[in-house]
């Protein structure tokens, strides 16, 4: 609103002022006017927020009365070379005190490990990749790579990296409220195509977690980035509330292989044999453990009652009326549910219907009064069933992991639409 | 000892630095609120205005709201509030 010549003041809670700061700051306002009441808002009563707005309102008048602040420098180029620790022990000190870590052990950055790294990924090392928020920072493909070093990668990850860069950076997949929301969202890379394999990537046995290079190095890399050249501290602006654990890493493959429908990249007209990245803004994945049924319906009548949970921010928030949900079938489940000759898209259909909820029961949910619905969703009786999204093809549907009879849901964090790119040149 | 390393954050985008806006005295000005659509914003957004209306004389206040608490407001909606407001109260976060 300054831009557009209005003067404007920020209402935010003590907990926030750090990042209500740091916003106006990244959009170019050196002091914003800011007025500051005591955190929490939610939740409380009428007596309560006249409270709070009684005791902001000296705060208000004196934002109002400050003059405006001299025009901000732009800012200028940080030096690329720093001095460290040599010793490995002190090293992880020094990252740990600069807070430009995720916390665990890094690999030392020097100009040669990058300059390899900068060459693995077949791009200049001044090519622009994109701006990454909310800090605005400019993610050369060198840039990139330092954080891919320090994440341990190899160089021939770098395309997968680049590419799942440049697909958050969308504007469908809104990565400026994902680094920077309460949810605990993170965005999931999934990997598809014959480059999986050739990077020793896991798509079987405990994808999700430890033990694969590739895996575990990439989806730190992405993290490092978020973190660094992103600016999403955790607690100043990355403010989820209990942070994940898919914060640290969150990467897997695709198991094509054990997919009875092949691989998912298909439906977005992707030739079955590519390599592509999906990136999905979502929640860590919750169990689906099914020992009792072998029939399509059985299997997904059991991950249906995982997926259409009360708090997930699905049901209420949407990226300009566009949602999804996903679900990442175990090999044996995808069996059994293809059993009988059902297809992926009507798996979809099924899971559209067996998701939706009635009305009546979303009222209690913890967003029902932030709904960004459609009026025809609004119009409807309490008695009739709402999807958590809008079509079938919205319900997300493929196949990782071993043996066993286990799934993942994946709610999203609602707000974002998930990407897939083709990974240039391979 | 100490090595040379190369740091991780890199350049901010070269943003066109923004002139505040000098606040204008209230008397006869409309107000407007942008809603974060947050729970209890807009309640606590009114009743600030309308101190602020009753303190200095300001002429109105219009309520604005985004699409939801996630997304950024969209740049109609921006234009739409800066030909109708001489003021904005908005909110960040919870």
């Amino acid at each position: 609103m300054e831009r557009r010549g209005v003067p404007t003041v920020v209402l935010t809670s003590s907990a926030f002022y750090a990042k209500a700061l740091y916003d106006g700051r990244s959009l170019g306002l050196p002091e914003p006017r800011i007025a500051v009441f005591k955190h929490p808002l939610g939740g409380l009563n009428d007596a309560q927020v006249i409270e709070r707005a009684d005791a902001m309102y000296q705060s208000l008048r004196d934002a109002l009365a400050r003059p405006p602040a001299p025009l901000a420098k732009p800012p200028g180029v940080i030096a690329q070379l720093v001095t460290a620790p040599s010793d490995a022990l002190e090293l992880q000190g020094w990252y740990a005190e600069k807070r430009w870590s995720d916390g665990l052990p890094v690999i030392a950055p020097t100009p040669e490990a990058v300059a390899r790294m900068v060459a693995g990924a077949r791009r200049a090392g001044n090519d622009v990749v994109g701006i990454v928020p909310p800090r605005g920072g400019v993610a050369t493909v060198e840039q990139i790579a330092v954080n891919a070093v320090m994440a341990g990668c190899r160089p021939q990850h770098m395309p997968v990296i680049l590419t799942a860069i440049e697909a958050m950076l969308e504007p469908q997949f809104n990565l400026a409220a994902i680094q920077a929301t309460t949810h605990p969202v993170a965005p999931l890379v999934i990997v598809h195509g014959p480059i999986a394999k050739e990077l020793g990537m896991n798509s079987g046995a405990g994808t999700f977690g430890p033990n694969s290079l590739a895996n575990a190095t990439i989806g730190r890399a992405i993290r490092l980035i978020l973190l660094n050249i992103g600016g999403a501290l955790p607690g100043d602006v990355d403010r989820s509330t209990q942070g994940s654990p898919s914060k640290y890493g969150f990467c897997i493959a695709e198991n094509i292989e054990a997919s009875p429908w092949g691989s998912f990249i298909t439906d977005r007209g992707f030739a079955a044999d590519a390599n592509a990245v999906t990136v999905y803004g979502a929640e860590p994945p919750h169990n689906i453990n099914d020992h009792e049924h072998g029939d399509p319906e059985g299997v997904l009548r059991v991950a249906a009652d995982t997926l259409k949970g009360l708090g997930h921010n699905t049901w209420f928030l949407a990226w300009r009326g566009q949602k999804e949900l996903m679900l990442i079938l175990g090999p044996e489940h995808a069996s059994s549910v293809a059993s009988t000759g059902w297809t992926r898209q009507k798996v979809q259909e099924f899971l559209f219907t067996a998701i939706s909820r009635r009305r009546e029961e979303l009222v209690p949910g913890g967003m029902y009064g932030m709904r960004d619905w459609p009026d025809e969703l609004n119009q409807r009786p309490m008695n009739t069933l709402i999807p958590p999204v809008p079509s079938p093809k919205d319900v997300l549907v493929l196949v990782a992991g071993g043996a066993g009879k286990h799934s993942a849901a994946l709610p999203s964090f609602g707000p974002t639409v998930s990407v897939t790119r083709q990974i240039p040149g391979s | 000892m100490m090595i040379k390393v190369l740091e991780p954050l890199g350049q901010v985008q070269k943003l066109v630095p923004v002139q505040m806006n000098e606040v204008p005295p209230l008397t006869g000005k409309r107000l407007a609120i942008l809603d974060n659509v947050k729970p209890n914003f807009q309640r606590l957004a009114m009743l600030s205005a309308e101190k602020l209306k009753d303190e200095f004389g300001a002429a109105s206040i219009t309520h604005f709201h985004k699409e939801n608490a996630a997304v950024g407001a969209a740049p109609e909606l921006l234009d739409e509030i800066a030909r109708s407001a001489d003021l904005v109260l908005t909110g960040s976060a919870d």
